[in-house]
C-alpha cells in the first residue's frame, strides 16, 4: 500500500514527516530496525533516492542511526524522542493558535475555552 | 566515469516533419527520469534514436560515449510501445532467447518475478492476455543488469494493479550505476517514483529539472506544472 | 553472436519448413504407392484400366495436384524465407527486439542468408528426388549409367567444354546466382524500408529498377557479343551449332559469373548500410 502524499511539498519532506509520526505513534519502536532503503521505497512506491534522502536527514536530526554493516535503527535516545514529540506538540499548537487568532479570539478567551472542553470531557 | 547519455544538437526529422530539433540532453547514472510530453512531442523518436531503430538526421547521441550500435545495446535495455514476441513461442522460447544474447540477463530474476506472477513458464505468448503479454515483457527487460532502461510508455493502457506492479518492479529494480528513462504521458500515476523529470513538447526540451526542485519552487506537483506548461 | 543467431532463425523457420517437406515427402511415397500398385507391379491390369475414362481423368488430376504441389513446396519455401521473413522478423514489431541486440547488421544478413540457402538447397534436393522417387523402375535405373554416358560424351559438342569441367562450373554459378538473388532481395527490402511510407511499394520499385538495370547490362552484353548470359535467375543455356568452342562457354559464364557476384556483393553492402545507418522503424 502506497502511502499518502501531497502535492505541494518536496516527496522527501513528507516521508521524513510519515516516518516521525510513525516514530512517535510508535509503529516503529526504539531500537527498532528500519526495512532496507529499497524495501522502503517499494512500500511507500516512492523513488529509492528520495527515500535515502528522507532517512539522511532523520539521521542527522538523530532519531535514526546507521550501523555500518546492520543496517539503520530507531533511536533508543528517548530524549530525542521526548524532543520531537515536543517540536510536533509545538507546531500543532502555533498552528492551532494561529487558527483561533484568525477567529478574533483573545488569549483569554481560548484559555476559558479549553479549560471549559477539559470539564466537560472528564 | 562517462556521461550515460549525451545527444548534441540532436535533430530528426521524417520527411518534412521535423520530430526532433537541435536536442542537447545529457543523463548521470543513478536516476529514475521521466520522460514527459503529449502525444507526438518526440518521446518515443528519442527513446528509439538511444536504440538505434533511427539514425539521427544530424546531430549525435552517444551512450557510455558509444554511437548506438552492438556496444550500446548491450548495455540498453528497452522496453517498446509493443509488443514484439511471436505467439507461437513460449515463455521457456524467450527466456533462452535473452540468455542467449544479453550477458547480462539474469534468468532466475526473470523466473523469480514470472512465478510470483502466477505465470507458467510452459505457456505460449498466444495464449495470454495482451496485459499478461507486457508483463512478460517488462519482465524481460527488467531482468537484464543494464546501464540505461528505456521504458516507452509502460503504464499506458494497462489497469491500476497491473501499473502499480510495473512501478514496483522499477523500484525494486533500482541501482545506482543505472539509469531508467520512463516516457509517460500520465505523470501523477509515476511522479512518486521520480528523481527527475524532462518535459518534451514539439521536438524542444522545455524543462530538465528534479522533482524536488519543482516542488520546492513552484510550489506545486509536476502533475500541475505539466498541466500548466502545456495547456491546450 | 552469428551461430546463435542461426540457430534461433533455424528455430523460427523450421516450424514451417519441416512440416512442409515433410508433407512432400509424404505425397511422394503415397504417389508411389499408388503408382506401383496400379502400373509398374501390373501391366496388364494397367492396361485394362487405361481404357476406363475415369482412371485416366484421375490420373491426370493426380499428377497436377503433384506438380502443383512441388511447385508450391518451392515458392512457399522461396517466398517466406527470402522475402516474408527477413521483412517480418527485422522490419516489423519483431525488428524492435532483433536491431535491439547486441549484434552488427552484417550477423542478421548472414544469419538469415545462411538459414535461407540451406532450406532452399535441401528443398531443391528433396524435389529432384521426390520426382525420381516416384517414376524410377527397374528398367530406368538400367539404362540410367548409359543415358549419364551419352550426356558427359555430348557436352563439350554443345557447349564447349568437357562435362567434368563444364557442370561443376555451371554448379558454380548455380549457387553464386542463388545467393545474389537472395541478398538483392534483402537490400531492396533494407532500401525500401527507409523510406517514411509505402515502405513496401518501395521495396518493390527498388527490385524492379535493379532487375531492369542487370537485364539492360545483360542485353548489352548479349548484342556485343551475340551470345546469351546464363544466371540472373534465368539461366538461359546457349546451345548453338557444331562449331561451339570453348569461348562460347567460358565468355558467358565469367560474365555471368561477375554479374551474380558484383551483384551479390553490391546488394550485402548496401543492404548492411541501410540497415546500420538508415534503420527507420516506425
Amino acid at each position: 500500500m502506497a502511502w499518502t502524499l501531497d502535492d505541494s511539498r518536496p516527496i522527501y519532506l513528507q516521508i521524513e514527516d510519515l516516518i516521525k509520526a510513525n516514530i512517535i505513534a510508535g509503529v516503529y519502536q526504539p531500537g527498532q530496525k528500519l526495512p532496507s532503503v529499497r524495501d522502503l521505497a517499494a512500500e511507500a512506491a516512492v523513488n529509492p533516492n528520495t527515500m535515502q534522502k528522507a532517512l539522511s536527514e532523520l539521521e542527522r536530526s538523530g532519531l535514526v542511526y546507521t550501523q555500518r554493516t546492520s543496517g539503520r535503527f530507531i533511536t533508543e535516545d528517548v530524549s530525542k524522542m521526548t524532543e520531537l514529540k515536543e517540536q510536533i506538540a509545538r507546531e500543532q499548537i502555533q498552528l492551532f493558535l494561529k487558527n483561533m487568532e484568525q477567529l478574533g479570539l483573545s488569549r483569554e478567551d481560548i484559555r476559558r475555552l479549553l479549560e471549559k472542553e477539559w470539564k466537560e470531557e472528564s | 566515469m562517462e556521461q550515460l547519455l549525451n545527444c548534441q544538437s540532436l535533430t530528426k526529422r521524417y520527411g518534412y516533419k521535423t520530430a526532433l530539433d537541435s536536442l542537447n540532453l545529457s543523463l548521470e547514472r543513478g536516476r529514475i527520469i521521466g520522460l514527459l510530453g503529449p502525444n507526438g512531442s518526440g518521446k518515443t523518436t528519442l527513446i528509439k534514436l538511444i536504440n538505434g531503430l533511427l539514425s539521427p538526421t544530424s546531430g549525435s547521441i552517444t551512450i557510455n560515449g558509444f554511437e548506438p550500435g552492438p556496444e550500446t545495446k548491450k548495455i540498453v535495455s528497452y522496453l517498446p510501445e509493443r509488443t514484439y514476441f511471436n505467439s507461437w513461442m513460449k515463455v521457456t522460447d524467450i527466456l533462452s532467447f535473452f540468455s542467449d544474447f544479453y550477458e547480462d540477463f539474469d534468468r532466475n530474476r526473470a523466473s523469480d518475478m514470472l512465478h510470483r506472477l502466477g505465470i507458467d513458464e510452459t505457456q505460449h505468448l498466444g495464449a495470454m492476455s495482451k496485459g499478461t503479454k507486457e508483463k512478460v515483457q517488462l519482465i524481460m527487460v527488467m531482468s537484464r543488469d543494464a546501464q540505461l532502461y528505456c521504458l516507452d510508455e509502460p503504464i499506458g493502457g494497462v489497469d491500476p494493479a497491473a501499473r502499480d506492479y510495473i512501478l514496483q518492479t522499477i523500484i525494486t529494480n533500482y541501482n545506482e550505476n543505472a539509469s531508467v528513462l520512463i516516457s509517460t504521458h500520465l505523470i501523477a500515476d509515476i511522479e512518486n517514483v521520480l528523481d527527475d523529470v524532462i518535459f518534451i513538447q514539439d521536438g524542444h526540451i522545455r524543462l530538465h529539472a528534479s522533482v524536488d526542485e519543482i516542488r520546492h519552487q513552484e510550489g506545486k506537483s509536476v502533475d500541475a506544472l505539466f498541466r500548466e506548461v502545456f495547456r491546450c | 553472436m552469428l551461430g546463435k543467431l542461426i540457430k534461433n532463425e533455424f528455430k523460427a523457420v523450421n516450424r514451417l519448413m519441416i512440416p512442409l517437406h515433410l508433407g512432400l515427402i509424404a505425397i511422394t511415397i503415397i504417389g508411389r504407392f499408388y503408382l506401383q500398385l496400379t502400373v509398374f507391379n501390373n501391366p496388364a491390369r494397367s492396361i485394362v484400366l487405361s481404357q476406363n475414362v475415369w482412371y485416366n481423368v484421375l490420373n491426370v488430376l493426380l499428377v497436377f495436384f503433384y506438380v502443383i504441389a512441388l511447385i508450391a513446396a518451392a515458392m512457399i519455401t522461396y517466398i517466406y524465407l527470402s522475402i516474408l521473413r527477413f521483412r517480418k522478423n527485422l522490419f516489423t514489431d519483431e525488428g524492435y527486439l532483433m536491431h535491439t541486440l547486441p549484434v552488427k547488421a552484417s550477423a542478421h544478413i548472414w544469419s538469415k542468408l545462411i538459414v535461407c540457402f540451406i532450406w532452399e538447397t535441401v528443398d531443391a534436393i528433396l524435389v529432384i528426388l521426390s520426382v525420381f522417387g516416384l517414376f524410377i523402375n527397374g528398367e530406368m535405373l538400367r539404362v540410367l549409367p548409359k543415358g549419364l554416358t551419352v550426356m558427359f560424351e555430348s557436352f563439350p559438342d554443345a557447349f564447349g567444354v568437357p562435362a567434368g569441367l563444364g557442370i561443376p562450373l555451371f554448379l558454380l554459378l548455380l549457387l553464386i546466382d542463388a545467393v545474389s538473388g537472395i541478398l538483392t532481395i534483402y537490400m531492396c527490402i533494407a532500401i525500401g524500408h527507409s523510406f517514411n511510407s509505402h515502405k513496401i511499394l518501395a521495396s518493390v520499385g527498388v527490385y524492379v529498377g535493379v532487375s531492369m538495370i542487370t537485364s539492360i547490362i545483360s542485353m548489352i552484353f548479349s548484342a556485343v557479343t551475340g551470345v546469351f548470359v546464363y544466371g540472373n535467375s534465368t539461366l538461359i543455356a546457349t546451345v548453338s551449332d557444331s562449331t561451339t568452342t570453348a569461348a562460347v562457354f567460358w565468355l558467358p559464364w565469367i560474365f555471368s559469373t561477375l554479374l551474380s557476384l558484383i551483384t551479390g556483393i553490391a546488394a550485402y553492402l548496401l543492404a548492411n548500410y541501410f540497415m546500420t545507418r538508415r534503420l527507420n522503424l516506425e
